[in-house]
């Protein structure tokens, strides 16, 4: 799934509706699309070329150990 | 003594020794803290009043009888309304789980429990965890007793209030990025985020296994002591517990901290903070200097990445966990759950997975810049608790970066105490942060810190 931070409210309800997501009212789909854009904001500050090696799926602990989960 | 309820988990259990004061005093003076009080300050979904009355009398026939239970034996405390009691209500503070009651008792209620303690409630907590301060939900939200127009802040928002109100001697909170030691700083408390995998979360309800913490909020960081030397230990039945010995938390915290190296990380909330929070922080590096500490100023990465990394993880797992009651019930959750959980519905795969590899980046980087420090002193809040009237925002994590959500991305333990109080008569609290599994060394810094500053030590009027 990609972002589009220029997709308008119709839009944002089709992708909504996609994601199984039901919103009850007019105002709580307004204020998701609000919430929606804002997310965009975090998301563009991830780096956009992490390296290849580093494993998600540890729990990497500062003294060196890691936890897998 | 008039002010029972308001001596510290450190003294009571002294004097609990000293057959100067018995469980069953204690407990009442935290009942009647809470049967005067707590009309007010909403701190209690459930009040195990019945229960904390019997298992007091037990406590106080066994240390009559010299079978010590341990530190915490017939000590009065309190739950977060997540974590499991067998047969007892764990509502996570929402409309969905109004009544469930489990049949097993979570990881840090039983190790509580088998050694004495006395359970009086299960304390308010923002819905799962994420989701207030509600007014849509079954319960109200708790308020902050130094001024109740204003948030205790959350998500441990009971627990901080309850602690502060004197109807606890300890309670327990979770701290995803930044739920106990926000409460913590706002109540003028100590609260304890521990090393990620030293306390067990297993029979917590989880909103995000990546970082979800267990811990104590006090009154004092040596309160906070005596609780992880009874919390900490393996659990294998969590899968991120940490098979790493436990050390003794309480033999070192009267060891002077001269020649402690304490990071000042001032470009997280330089230029941000409020005049209080400034303030705090300059008066925490005089008594530290005055302590013998070497105060260095480190430069650490943006603050925003931290805050971004974690929201995503967040908003993602939190998102998996409810997907298939807010697709089946969303009218069972208040309306900022909805709108906060739902979010993680627009996170992709990839990103939620790069998300996690780039916590891994970020704590390296954290952990690089500490390597020179023992500690590192930072903000803990952006200013003293907001009020009820400022906080009816849908997505309080849109504004300024989380100061809390750094030691939460590196799994390192980090400690708020009191740094001062603002000119409002509000608390503000500090942040110090230590190397994983050395969780000793904050307790030891910021008990220290507390003996320097008896100043610090009021409490609110109510």
């Amino acid at each position: 799934m990609s972002s589009d931070s220029a997709m308008d409210l119709m839009g944002f309800a089709t992708l909504a509706a996609q994601r199984g997501l039901t919103i009850e009212s007019e105002n709580m789909l307004t204020r998701l699309y609000a919430g929606y854009c804002s997310l965009q904001v975090l998301l563009a500050r991830m780096p956009a070329n992490p390296e290849p090696a580093t494993d998600p799926s540890l729990i990497f602990l500062p003294d060196g150990s890691e936890i897998r989960r | 003594m008039s002010d029972l309820h308001l001596t510290s988990l450190a003294e009571a259990a002294r004097l609990l020794r000293l057959g100067s004061v018995s469980s069953a005093e204690l407990t009442e003076a935290c009942l009647k803290q809470m049967a005067t009080h707590d009309d007010q300050l909403n701190a209690y979904i459930t009040v195990t009043a019945d229960r904390a009355r019997e298992a007091a009398a037990e406590a106080d026939r066994e240390i009559a009888a010299g079978q010590w239970r341990g530190l915490l034996h017939g000590i009065p405390v309190a739950l977060k309304d997540i974590y499991d009691t067998a047969g007892i209500l764990t509502s996570c503070h929402s409309k969905l789980f109004e009544n469930r009651v489990p049949q097993s008792d979570s990881d840090a209620w039983a190790r509580l429990s088998a050694g004495g303690a006395v359970l009086l409630g299960k304390t308010a907590t923002h819905e799962f965890a994420t989701g207030g301060p509600s007014f849509d939900l079954p319960w109200p939200p708790a308020r902050n007793p130094w001024n109740p127009d204003h948030i205790p802040a959350g998500s441990s928002s009971g627990s901080g209030a309850a602690v502060a109100a004197g109807m606890a001697y300890m309670a327990m909170g979770s701290d995803t990025g930044g739920s106990i030691r926000g409460p913590a700083g706002v109540n003028g408390i100590s609260g304890l985020k521990p090393t990620y995998g030293r306390l067990s979360r297993r029979g917590i309800f989880p909103l995000s296994w990546t970082q979800d913490h267990a811990g104590p909020l006090a009154r004092t960081t040596e309160d906070c002591a005596f609780a992880m030397q009874v919390l900490a230990g393996h659990d294998p039945r969590d899968p991120a517990s940490a098979n790493v010995p436990v050390p003794d938390y309480l033999s070192g915290l009267n060891a002077p901290i001269e020649g402690l190296k304490v990071g000042l990380c001032s470009n997280w909330f330089e230029g941000e903070a409020d005049a209080s929070v400034e303030k705090a922080i300059g008066d925490t590096v005089a008594t530290l200097k005055d302590l013998g500490a070497e105060i260095v100023p480190v430069e650490m990465p943006p603050l925003a990445d931290f805050h971004a990394c974690g929201r995503l993880i967040i908003l993602s797992e939190a998102f998996s966990v409810h997907r298939q009651w807010l697709a089946r019930q969303p009218e069972m959750y208040g309306e900022f759950f909805r709108l906060r959980t739902r979010l993680g519905a627009f996170i992709g795969a990839d990103q939620y997975l790069d998300a996690l590899r780039w916590r891994r980046v970020l704590a390296a980087q954290m952990v690089e810049v500490m390597a020179g420090c023992d500690l590192l002193l930072t903000a803990n809040q952006y200013g003293p608790a907001e009020s009820f009237e400022n906080s009816k925002h849908d997505y309080h994590f849109f504004g300024k970066p989380s100061l809390t959500m750094p030691a939460n991305i590196s799994g390192q333990p980090a400690l708020t105490i009191r740094g001062g109080m603002a000119e409002s008569g509000l608390p503000v609290g500090v942040q110090l942060i230590g190397h994983a599994f050395r969780d000793a060394d904050v307790l030891r810094a910021g008990h220290q810190f507390e003996l320097a500053r008896p100043d610090l030590s009021t409490w609110p009027s109510l």
